[in-house]
């Protein structure tokens, strides 16, 4: 599927916010996304919901290769580019668990999560965003399609958020 | 109300102890007088097996093993642990992208341990700067001076290094060429079969560049693990065409272009053994230019030259043979030494010479009042060497002839012994 979204839509937050400036806690990020994921679900049921959720962050995922990632030849410095800019925008500490290059199959984790670190403990994963964000980012280095599945979370009791990525 | 028994409650404390101080733990088991308590029971047998599964994790990640299954999600216990698990992996990861050179990896927010790592990754990456400029500045140097091979010592047509200068002048595009263009060169071919000892120094003609080169060798120790040579060839063309000036210049008379008396002092000797070996007849003809001092007091030393430049070059083309020996041997006096000649040869050759220079037509009036051409006078000599003749006896025969040639008036010949 196509999506429509542009970059340029986020606007100029320099211009638009000259003393607030670009920063917002963590908690007002969670607040937006945690009610909107719940009224999704309420509308259109849990499964649903995850589904858009996911999507976008796919979305959010390949928007963010493309504007914020430089371009990379191989998976080393790609990984190095990424860690270094989501460090940079407080988004997540990533690091590579496992790296099967050649059958393009990898275990990434991500400490101190935007979406779910210091959620307490539900049993359930909940970053379903971030796995869309994950697919997307893969998806727009190498051209192939990945399936990132949330094996590990804060709300179901770990101290990381662990990923399996896999080219489909 | 729930009854608990003292048995229960002892039961209970020593699954707690067992927990607590690691020791073999049995699972509390429901019966009758413990039914009321089943969930508790459940739990301690839960919280067992989780602090179980931690120890064992602890202990193989403290031993260094990674790749091991996590305890399942449902202990929460081991959570911190999953996460160091999950930096540890990441170092490993990191730790081979290192490896292979990529040093722009760094750790973050591992405390001291990534203030270490990071700062041995930037000692590494810039120990690597030094070696690689090392490494060019080393490769530059090595390809710009003269022709260097290294070669294994076992098969030499295997070459383990072959300079810049090397490969442009032998024509060899790849080291892995090196045993087709030693097929082809004869110089190759010539040097990596020379039995040279460490630091000996030979040399070698490259009959293909019309060259001259010096061979140094040098055994290495191992290169690949195995032993090598090195052959450093240095082109002394250039060396060996001005020892051959010198060594010609040491024999050349400067101004006439013919032998000099030290080069005739050397053939003499060495044609009058050769003929007395081999029982041949050795002819000399000492000639003479008449009237010569006087030739030069009119004329001058300029004009002088000249004349002696022309009755040399006369000489010169008047005798054939390749053996035949043309010499200055004094001022204005000339020899010429004729192996395997018998006296009558000798005469006709002298008597070709002396019609030769007559006919120069050299003019000179200088102590007559009419013009005469200059002439040669000649004395000849030929012996057949024996035990007991010297080079001196052919000499000296000949001088007493060009001194009686000079009394019988000059522009003559003279044979010793008439």
């Amino acid at each position: 599927m196509e999506y429509n979204f542009d970059w340029n839509r986020l606007g100029d937050i320099g211009v638009g916010r000259e003393n607030l400036g670009h920063d917002m806690p963590v908690a007002v990020y969670r607040l937006l996304q945690f009610t909107m994921k719940d009224v999704l679900k309420y509308r259109y049921g849990a499964e649903t919901a995850e589904g858009i959720l996911r999507e976008a962050g796919f979305c959010a995922g390949m928007a963010f290769a493309a504007n914020v990632l430089k371009k990379c030849d191989n998976f080393s410095d790609f990984v190095e580019n990424l860690q270094e800019e989501l460090k940079n925008l407080r988004i997540g500490i990533l690091r590579i668990e496992k790296a099967d290059i050649h059958n393009m199959d990898f275990i990434l984790t991500v400490s101190e999560d935007l979406d779910c670190s210091g959620l307490p403990v539900t049993g359930e994963t909940v970053c379903s965003y971030d796995e869309g964000f994950i697919a997307g980012l893969f998806k727009h280095f190498t051209g192939k399609d990945f399936v990132a599945k949330e094996i590990d979370c804060w709300a179901t009791g770990d101290r990381t958020c662990r990923f399996t990525v896999k080219a489909e | 109300m729930i009854n608990i028994s003292y048995e229960t409650i002892q039961l209970l404390n020593e699954a707690l102890e067992a927990i607590l101080l690691n020791r073999p733990y049995v699972p509390l088991e429901v019966d009758d007088t413990t039914k009321d308590l089943s969930n508790v029971l459940s739990q301690v047998n839960q919280l067992a097996e989780c602090v179980r599964q931690v120890n064992t994790y602890i202990i193989d990640l403290s031993n260094g093993m990674l790749d091991i299954e996590m305890p399942p999600r449902s202990n929460y216990l081991a959570a911190g642990l999953k996460q160091l698990h999950s930096n540890l992996n990441h170092l490993t990861w990191q730790t081979q992208q290192i490896a292979q050179g990529d040093y722009k990896h760094k750790v973050d927010f591992m405390g001291d341990f990534a203030e270490a790592f990071n700062s041995m990754t930037a000692q590494l990456q810039e120990r690597e700067m030094i070696l690689r400029t090392q490494n060019e500045i080393i490769g530059t140097i090595f390809d710009h001076i003269e022709c260097l091979f290294i070669l294994s010592a076992d098969n030499r047509q295997k070459a383990f290094y072959i300079n810049g200068t090397a490969r442009k002048v032998f024509n060899i595009s790849r080291i892995s060429d090196f045993s087709a263009c030693v097929e082809n060169s004869e110089f190759l071919s010539q040097l990596i079969n020379l039995n040279m000892d460490t630091d000996m120094h030979r040399e070698l003609f490259n009959p293909d560049t019309n060259k001259w080169y010096g061979i140094i060798s040098s055994n290495l120790q191992w290169i690949e693990d195995k032993p090598a040579v090195l052959f450093y060839c240095t082109d002394i063309t250039h060396h060996k065409k001005r020892e051959e000036t010198l060594e010609r210049d040491a024999h050349i008379d400067p101004l006439t272009g013919v032998y000099n008396r030290r080069a005739f002092d050397v053939c003499i000797r060495r044609d009058f053994q050769h003929a007395k070996r081999l029982y041949m007849s050795i002819a000399l003809l000492i000639i003479d230019i008449d009237f010569f001092k006087a030739y030069n007091d009119t004329y001058g030393h300029v004009q002088g030259d000249i004349c002696l430049i022309s009755v040399a070059k006369c000489i010169r083309s008047s005798v054939r043979r390749s053996t035949d020996f043309v010499a200055r041997f004094g001022g204005e006096e000339f020899v010429v030494l004729l192996p395997n000649t018998d006296y009558e040869s000798a005469m006709k050759v002298a008597e070709k010479i002396r019609s030769a220079v007559q006919n120069l037509e050299i003019l000179n009036q200088s102590n007559h009042s009419e013009i005469t051409k200059t002439t040669v006078s000649i004395g000849v000599s030929a012996i057949l060497p024996t035990p007991g003749t010297t080079p001196m006896h052919l000499l000296h025969m000949a001088d007493t002839a060009l001194y009686r040639s000079k009394n019988a008036g000059r522009n003559c010949v003279t044979l010793a012994g008439e």
